[in-house]
């Protein structure tokens, strides 16, 4: 094992630190920080949840469907890939679980389980929420959506009831799992700095303060390698005593050059995201119908749990088998084990799945973005019969979204070379190189097919 | 210890709780409205699973032949008015020009019109009229129609078969959306976020207090 080397970055990478700037440094140790922002997104998450619940039965016309599956759902990988797991600092949820343990919290340790297998039950819980949205239609059924809303703020009330800090979104969320792994190629970097972190005896960071608690995701800035589990919150700037904490900007996908302690189960979340990303392009397509209809002739049955089963089987099979077919040839050429392979290796899918993932959902966003104003309207009797909701025309959309499947495409081989280049030495860099840049090509051609095909809409 | 099982089993009682919750209506399933006509030597039933609602509705339709054998192969469309502007076989069959795009049972139920327009974008439900095919299974044909608001609605059958179009009308009535259900659900979901924050505030540890000090003399 190769010891990583802090020089590891080019030359031309360099990185600002924000917090240089005064009114950023103010703004992140202001005790209205993220309060600010986190309330009315509560607020909002409220009127949503309403809407969905008790509003108009029909997706169409729903704004809560609207905002959550038009704006929130497309928005939030952009977020991510600009600013980190932000996102997680103002969550609604995040600040529900907040609420209730500062009222009642029980503060019990997370259990082993968790600690052990927490990544493995996000795995799972992702796929088993995407498996339910098509069988059972949460997006495409408001109540449906509301329910999930619901339960999701069930777990949280009772992490927050029973556990420490905030237990449900380290360990159990599946979208805290999603942004884990796409934080690490966002353009966001929060860490301590190493000479003056080495002298600090206090932990402030991790422990807090009477200024604010310590680090609700668990995470140490004097020994964090990754972006994967920082909210940027602030509370360790506001509570580091030595001003030891950076919040650098970094060029995307330089979180993923070097990944200190890669973890099997975030690269194979990282193909399964691939996966999603193929059945959610596969099922909104119009030839899906036809594809059902052959597959229904095929197995013998209509029924569509068993049918779109197998279609959703197949298309996350397929990323994590290309990606151990790769990792099989490569381990052939550099040695190390089929699993060192895989783990390593994997992380590189990530940039493709973040570009692929806003690329899918760039669709819904510019083509249905006019009807979160038309729903949002609506509420107050205002009727936008017949107008159209698109915002940018599918030249322009499909022009968008290849250039980004253009860029994480290029952005994966670069990791992969990184990768590749950091922990082998002469022509096996390339040996190991070449698998997986033919699993790129394979995963960017599948992607370029499925984005030329038309796509029918969410709402 | 009996603290860590009343936890245990309130987790255990939150996973079983989930799936269940996912399975919106299959609960409540029992027959709702349709019925049959007999129609150029057809018989032709169409039923919906539950009652009709505001929303999303799965519908079944049947064709039995005069030796009252199932027929296979035919194309069926539902369309749907508001009774109020219905005219018979007219208000159902506008915009039959603009089918393309409505296969596949999943988001199937397209309103008329195709995706382009906002239709149905006020706050009082509006009955906007829609067309769904039906999709041929072991059973007859089923489909998904989504109807947008309550009350009394005009459902047309055609069905195409054997160079042969049967149309057939029936009465609908609509019951207004899911907000019983969901008003179940809401009450479900603070009773047990009450019941977990009640459980929470019995099982907090109480902060120690310092033991006062005695005063040796």
């Amino acid at each position: 094992m190769t010891v990583p080397s802090p020089n590891s970055a080019p030359s031309w990478v360099a990185e600002v630190n924000l917090l240089n700037n005064k009114w950023v440094y103010r703004f992140f140790r202001s005790r209205w920080y993220p309060g600010i922002i986190q309330w009315p997104t509560l607020a909002v998450f409220v009127v949503i949840l309403f809407d969905l619940m008790l509003g108009p039965t029909v997706t169409h016309d729903n704004f809560g469907s609207a905002l959550t599956w038009v704006l929130w759902w497309p928005v939030i990988p952009i977020i991510f890939l600009f600013m980190g797991r932000f996102w997680c600092a103002i969550c609604p949820f995040a600040t529900v679980n907040d609420l209730v343990q500062n009222f009642v919290g029980n503060h019990r340790p997370v259990p082993q389980l968790l600690k052990k297998y927490g990544v493995w039950i996000i795995d799972a819980l992702f796929i088993f929420i995407t498996w339910a949205d098509h069988v059972w239609g949460i997006v495409d059924n408001p109540v449906g959506s509301g329910i999930l809303l619901l339960m999701l703020t069930t777990g949280v009330v009772a992490s927050g009831a029973f556990f420490e800090r905030r237990m449900f979104c380290r360990h159990l969320c599946f979208l805290g799992g999603l942004a884990g792994n796409y934080a690490q190629a966002g353009m966001v970097s929060l860490h301590g700095t190493p000479e003056v972190c080495a002298k600090c005896t206090t932990a402030s960071c991790y422990k807090g303060t009477e200024t604010a608690p310590g680090c609700p995701i668990f995470e140490f800035p004097k020994t964090m390698q990754s972006s994967a589990n920082c909210v940027l919150c602030g509370d360790c700037i506001k509570n580091c005593p030595n001003g030891s904490i950076q919040l650098t900007v970094r060029p995307p996908t330089k979180g993923l050059w070097l990944v200190h302690k890669p973890r099997v189960e975030a690269a194979f979340l990282a193909a399964v995201i691939m996966g999603i990303v193929f059945v959610q392009n596969v099922t909104m397509l119009e030839i899906w119908g036809s594809m059902l209809s052959w597959l229904e002739k095929a197995t013998g049955t209509a029924s569509y749990y068993v049918n779109f089963t197998i279609t959703f089987a197949v298309a996350i099979a397929l990323p994590v088998s290309l990606l151990a077919s790769a990792s099989f040839v490569a381990a052939k050429c550099n040695k190390a084990s089929f699993v060192d392979n895989f783990t390593r290796f994997g992380y590189a899918i990530i940039a493709f799945d973040l570009a692929a993932h806003i690329a899918h959902n760039l669709f819904h966003l510019l083509a249905e973005g006019k009807s979160v104003l038309y729903t949002g309207l609506a509420m107050f009797g205002v009727d936008s019969h017949g107008a159209s909701p698109a915002l940018a025309g599918m030249a322009t959309i499909q022009t968008l979204q290849f250039g980004l499947l253009g860029l994480g495409f290029l952005g994966s081989l670069y990791i992969v070379y990184r990768t590749a280049n950091f922990n082998y030495q002469g022509n096996v860099v390339w040996a190991t190189f070449m698998p997986y840049a033919v699993l790129m090509g394979c995963l960017g051609l599948l992607n370029v097919v499925l984005f030329t095909l038309p796509m029918s809409m969410r709402m | 210890m009996a603290q860590a099982k009343i936890l245990r089993w309130l987790l255990c009682g939150w996973a079983i709780s989930l799936p269940m919750l996912m399975l919106p209506g299959t609960a409540l399933a029992h027959g709702g409205g349709g019925g049959t006509v007999i129609i150029g030597g057809y018989q032709v039933t169409l039923a919906f699973t539950e009652p009709a609602r505001a929303g999303e509705n799965l519908f079944h339709v049947q064709i039995l032949d005069g030796m009252g054998m199932p027929s296979r192969g035919a194309q069926v469309i539902i369309s749907a008015v508001s009774a109020e502007s219905a005219q018979p076989h007219q208000g159902s069959m506008e915009g039959m020009a603009d089918m393309e795009g409505m296969a596949g049972m999943k988001g199937s139920a397209n309103e008329m019109g195709g995706t382009g327009g906002m239709h149905g974008m006020s706050h009082a439900p509006v009955a906007v009229p829609v067309r769904v095919s039906a999709n041929e299974t072991e059973g007859g044909y089923v489909g998904v129609i989504a109807l947008s608001a309550a009350g009394h609605w005009l459902v047309n059958t055609h069905v195409s078969i054997n160079d042969q179009m049967l149309m057939a009308d029936f009465p609908l009535a609509v019951e207004s959306g899911s907000s019983s259900y969901a008003f179940a659900i809401l009450a479900a979901f603070i009773g047990l976020n009450a019941f977990i924050i009640w459980l929470a505030s019995l099982t907090k540890r109480k902060p120690v207090l310092p033991k006062p000090t005695v005063e040796l003399v």
